[in-house]
């Protein structure tokens, strides 16, 4: 929905996410983990002294929505109530998902994957090699779990949307697929922390711990949105198409 | 529990300022983190859910009680979470005593995690939460044969022990480490010089 919506005033919302009127600057300059929702939403850098609100109607993305996606990212335990998600449009939150996926893919890992390959490099071969087995096999992991969101859950979202229910699935299905992924990650934070011996390789893995503490984190807020934004608004549109029938 | 060995609290409160103090105190305190804060009661259980909260930290005041029946029956979610209340105001003492613990706002924050703690002790009967380091020779042994890609009943077999030992040594390293998977569990193997790595091709 846009910008003549009435205004919420969510309860236990900080004042710097209530409204668009503030600078889109200082909303980063507060919290810079939200550079990359600015990516994902296509506002590019370079925006000068635009309100939230100009930047996000440029860039056709609701204001309430970009609002939403950053008290996810910047608020602790942050959990949107009921009357912020009746203003939330499913197909936005899909398209937000799908570049999320798209950074985490084509951005995120390739560059984690270089410092890496540094590692591997500079390492005893034994462990570099065990190591590059290991990222593979995470970043398999992760390419499976986006492409089932890719391939199956938001086509059949898209076609809730255009009143078609496809039979015999239902978005609680994705909650039984949504499988731990975190695991693999948090191994190899502990492996490059504190296993592998002190001389191989201390300022690139220092480096790459960073970006896994970093894609952890994101990935946990990706994850929220999913969960408290796109499930419960998928299970009301399931539930409005059956009342059709 | 999360992988980070942090216990994941869910609030349920309706004040910003209490909610927010709560996060801060615990934080502060070490080994919680908040999953979430629950401003309303709209879809509490169903929000609790999605949580999957260690404990549950809530201010009695958004419980339905208008049903008069034990709250573990009108929420069942509460059965899988350490059910802690938050209390500013009176309530009946029937009502308290349905919560594992309770914490007021006058509390000291050390006192909150105190609390929490002796709560969390209490229902899981005390279980043995010896902090060890290093892994003893057995757990080194489980662990050579998990690197090695046995199943728990086949290291049950080879170690003669039954396989809910297996699985409780197979905790405890996961928790001195870290490391979860196998493929982890067997870098930090071949690491530790317990296995060649010819053994895990």
């Amino acid at each position: 929905m846009t910008d003549n919506t009435p205004r919420r005033s969510a309860p236990g919302a900080a004042g710097l996410f209530d409204d668009g009127d503030m600078k889109l600057a200082d909303l980063i300059l507060d919290d810079y983990r939200l550079i990359p929702v600015l990516e994902r939403t296509g506002i590019g850098l370079g925006f000068g002294e635009k309100l939230v609100r100009e930047a996000c109607a440029e860039n056709g993305i609701p204001v309430d929505l970009f609002l939403l996606i950053c008290s996810v990212h910047s608020r602790e335990g942050f959990v949107p109530d009921s009357a912020s998600l009746k203003s939330t449009d499913v197909s936005n939150i899909v398209d937000y998902l799908h570049q999320s996926h798209e950074y985490f893919r084509l951005r995120q890992i390739p560059s984690m994957s270089a410092k890496l390959a540094g590692i591997e490099a500079g390492c005893d071969p034994v462990y570099g090699k065990m190591l590059h087995r290991f990222f593979e096999g995470y970043r398999a992991e992760l390419e499976n779990h986006f492409a089932y969101e890719e391939q199956e859950v938001f086509p059949y979202i898209k076609g809730l949307l255009e009143g078609r229910k496809a039979r015999g699935y239902s978005i609680s299905r994705f909650e039984e697929n949504h499988t731990n992924i975190e695991e693999k990650l948090n191994d190899l934070k502990n492996i490059l922390l504190k296993y592998l011996p002190a001389d191989c390789c201390p300022e690139l893995r220092s480096d790459l711990l960073y970006d896994i503490f970093r894609l952890e984190e994101d990935l946990a807020r990706h994850t929220t949105i999913e969960n408290l934004v796109l499930i419960p608004l998928v299970t009301q549109l399931e539930n409005s198409t059956d009342d059709e029938r | 529990m999360k992988d980070s060995g942090r216990f994941r609290v869910a609030l349920v409160e309706p004040s910003p300022i209490v909610a927010t103090g709560i996060s801060a105190i615990l934080s502060q305190s070490g080994g919680h983190e908040i999953a979430g804060i629950i401003p309303d009661n709209s879809y509490m259980a169903e929000r609790l859910r999605m949580l999957a909260p260690d404990i549950i930290i809530l201010n009695p005041s958004l419980l339905d009680r208008s049903r008069n029946q034990p709250i573990r029956t009108t929420y069942p979610i509460f059965n899988d979470s350490l059910l802690i209340a938050l209390v500013y105001e009176l309530f009946p003492e029937p009502l308290l005593k349905q919560f594992d613990g309770i914490i007021t706002v006058h509390d000291e924050p050390r006192q909150i995690a105190r609390k929490i703690r002796t709560a969390m002790d209490e229902r899981s009967g005390n279980e043995d939460t010896n902090i060890g380091n290093d892994l003893s020779d057995r757990e080194k042994e489980i662990l050579v044969s998990v690197a090695k890609g046995a199943t728990n009943k086949e290291i049950a077999v080879e170690h003669n022990i039954s396989v809910h030992t297996v699985i409780s040594h197979r905790k405890n390293i996961s928790r001195k480490t870290g490391i979860k998977t196998v493929s982890g569990l067997t870098i930090y193997a071949v690491i530790n010089g317990l296995i060649d790595i010819s053994d895990s091709e």
